[in-house]
């Protein structure tokens, strides 16, 4: 990176932090520094809940999949718009007319408070963990390519995330959230524009569409009842709809970010504006993800796009015939090329048999060289066994670095940092809420204590963020970033659905019976997947929440004097 | 009544503050707007599966 690039990445990453600060700046209540200071509007709610969804795993990992497997991704999101639906309509009205700071405060209300610890208890757990990998995600990837240590990458993000984090609470969290979403977007907007530049002067946008439908990259909806298949338009609509009702109903870090609006309506409003742009965007990314693609057929392409890893391997022993399959790699790719080319020439010719020929040529060749990719890493994986192989994490990074002009690289990993700092500072944000409301605040007033001070939420707010740190700097086992993220979101979340679900809509549960059927349907879902491991795993988000909900049903059957509790009346 | 943190519960100042309101607030007069999400979604959900015949 040049100069320019630093300054430009600095300035916008450390400026944004340094006016979230700034801003939050002076006396503080305990309420607001939890819930915010209720005057957020909608615009901002709805770009706060969107940042804190869209990590930089998102920028990373997305146009990545996208260029190994299409956009089949999306419809991981299909979902979200009827979940956000129900959150809106159910939830919110719930949180705000109890006026609880936390989600698990509600099921304090409801139930009792085991049953609000255990709610709190398996949040802070799956949150803890997925905090860590959120730092660790884009750090692994810009210390690999930019040789930076990646401790020291770890401990940067992390500094400057808990620092505005801490010292403006959740009011700073949502605000600086709407002038990151604002880099993001100029960011990818910029690399979106200056990829179809790049291609070359007689391939239309029309045209590289049409090679990316050429290679199935451009197939968003399968229709495919199995179970297997990770991506299907079922497993998108069912198992997406309990992970986004779960994610956006019951996770704190999303929770605290709509309960700090104004009113009612506008966190509504803040929940749809993400019900109607998410799955456009995400298709926006996966678009560019399928449009790398297409680039990559017309320019020379790295055999394998962790270069960094690949050049110590070459330099290494065993390394000559790394070379070789570089070198036959590059001639596949030139074959690949002229294939492409003929194609998009006889695109023209308005004859389907000979579109249909020059089509299947092009597949071929690019069927030819993809073998040569595949044995190149099998190679380095016999070379050396701890190499991470899937190298699709690299592939947008890796045209940023070598495509983008001077000032424009320092833009797009600004949207990498200010992504990463979003989601981890609203991830910071709840943890600590969640233990000084629900851990904390409890426990103080079991015995007969005050509030919790705004000085203690400060503390267990650094607090989690060292633990996310201390996660990050020990996260190095995981092979896809953003799959790990969302395998370990659906092993939790749908038992902290089911609780949510049965809270609302089943008046006559009471705690005892929802307490031991949430432990009981956590424990099965880990069994499940650690056992058999035989389904996509969005579907753990759907068995996790019916368990809890037939669990409990089943219990309060069977204990129905014991299992009644007084609280619910107070909650409706 | 359990400890909480928060005061009693209170209704909402920007709900219906009607007595005979729905069990869901505000469910009436935002149908409309949750209909149009729906039909957004359904809308974007065929652009994306006839995109590939589109473009083949």
């Amino acid at each position: 990176m040049s100069t320019l690039d630093y300054i430009v990445l600095l300035a916008t990453t450390l400026g944004i932090a340094a006016y979230g600060i700034w801003r939050t700046r002076g006396k503080q209540t305990f309420e607001n520094y939890v819930r915010g200071e209720e005057r957020v509007g909608w615009a901002t709610i709805g770009l706060a809940v969107m940042a804190t969804q869209a990590s930089a795993i998102t920028f990373l990992s997305t146009p990545g999949q996208a260029f190994e497997s299409g956009m089949g991704f999306v419809q991981n999101y299909f979902g979200l718009p009827f979940a956000l639906i129900v959150v809106s309509a159910v939830f919110l009205p719930l949180y705000r007319r109890l006026r609880v700071m936390t989600a698990y405060e509600y099921l304090g209300h409801r139930f009792d408070q085991k049953t609000r610890l255990l709610g709190a208890g398996l949040f802070l757990l799956q949150r803890g963990f997925a905090s860590g990998i959120t730092i660790y995600a884009p750090a692994i990837v810009l210390s690999t390519v930019f040789g930076w240590n990646l401790d020291l990458t770890i401990l940067t993000t992390g500094a400057v995330a808990i620092l505005y984090t801490v010292s403006g609470g959740n009011t700073a969290v949502s605000l600086t959230q709407k002038h990151q979403m604002a880099v993001i977007f100029a960011g990818m907007a910029t690399a979106f524009v200056i990829l179809i530049l790049r291609l070359p002067e007689n391939v239309s946008f029309g045209d590289a569409l049409t090679v990316a439908g050429g290679f199935d990259k451009l197939n968003a909806v399968n229709l495919s009842f199995d179970l297997n298949e990770r991506y299907t338009l079922w497993s998108g609509l069912l198992g997406g709809f309990f992970l986004s009702l779960s994610y956006f109903g019951t996770d704190q870090s999303q929770v605290g970010r709509y309960l700090s609006g104004t009113s009612l309506r506008e966190s509504r409003l803040g929940l749809m504006f993400n019900a109607l742009l998410k799955i456009p965007m995400q298709a926006f990314i996966l678009l560019l993800g399928t449009l790398l693609f297409v680039f990559y057929q017309f320019s020379p392409a790295p055999v394998f796009f962790d270069r960094t890893t690949w050049q110590q391997h070459v330099e290494g022993p065993g390394g000559e015939r790394l070379r070789v399959l570089e070198e036959r790699y590059a001639e596949a790719a030139v074959v690949k090329r002229a294939a492409v080319q003929q194609w998009v020439s006889d695109s023209e010719s308005g004859d389907p048999a000979r579109i249909s020929a020059a089509r299947d040529a092009a597949r071929a060749a690019h069927v030819q060289s993809e073998a040569i990719r595949a044995e190149a890493k099998a190679t380095l994986r016999v070379l050396d066994p701890s190499v991470k192989t899937k190298d699709s994490d690299y592939v947008f990074i890796t045209f940023v670095l070598e495509q983008l002009p001077r000032g424009v690289i320092g833009l797009l990993i600004a949207v990498i940092f200010a992504a990463a700092l979003s989601s981890v500072a609203a991830e910071l944000s709840a943890l600590g809420s969640t233990t000084v409301v629900d851990l904390y605040g409890t426990l103080r007033r079991s015995r007969g204590g005050t509030a919790p001070s705004v000085l203690a939420s400060k503390l267990c707010t650094a607090f989690w963020g060292l633990v996310a740190v201390g996660f990050a700097l020990f996260a190095r086992v995981v092979e896809n970033l953003i799959e790990a993220v969302n395998i370990l979101g659906s092993l939790f979340y749908g038992v902290i659905l089911g609780l949510f679900l049965v809270a609302f809509f089943l008046r006559r549960v009471g705690g005892h019976a929802v307490f031991t059927a949430a432990i009981l349907a956590e424990l099965a879902v880990l069994t499940a997947f650690f056992a058999f491991d035989r389904v996509g795993y969005l579907w753990y988000n759907l068995i996790g929440c019916t368990l809890c909900v037939v669990f409990s049903l089943l219990l309060q059957a069977l204990l129905p004097s014991r299992s009644q509790s007084a609280p619910e009346a107070a909650a409706r | 009544m359990k400890p909480s943190l928060s005061p009693a519960p209170t209704p909402p100042p920007d709900s219906s503050r009607n007595e005979e309101a729905p069990a869901v607030p505000g469910l009436r007069s935002w149908g409309r707007v949750y209909a149009a999400v729906v039909i957004g979604f359904l809308i974007g959900l065929v652009l994306l599966a006839l995109l590939p015949r589109v473009v083949s």
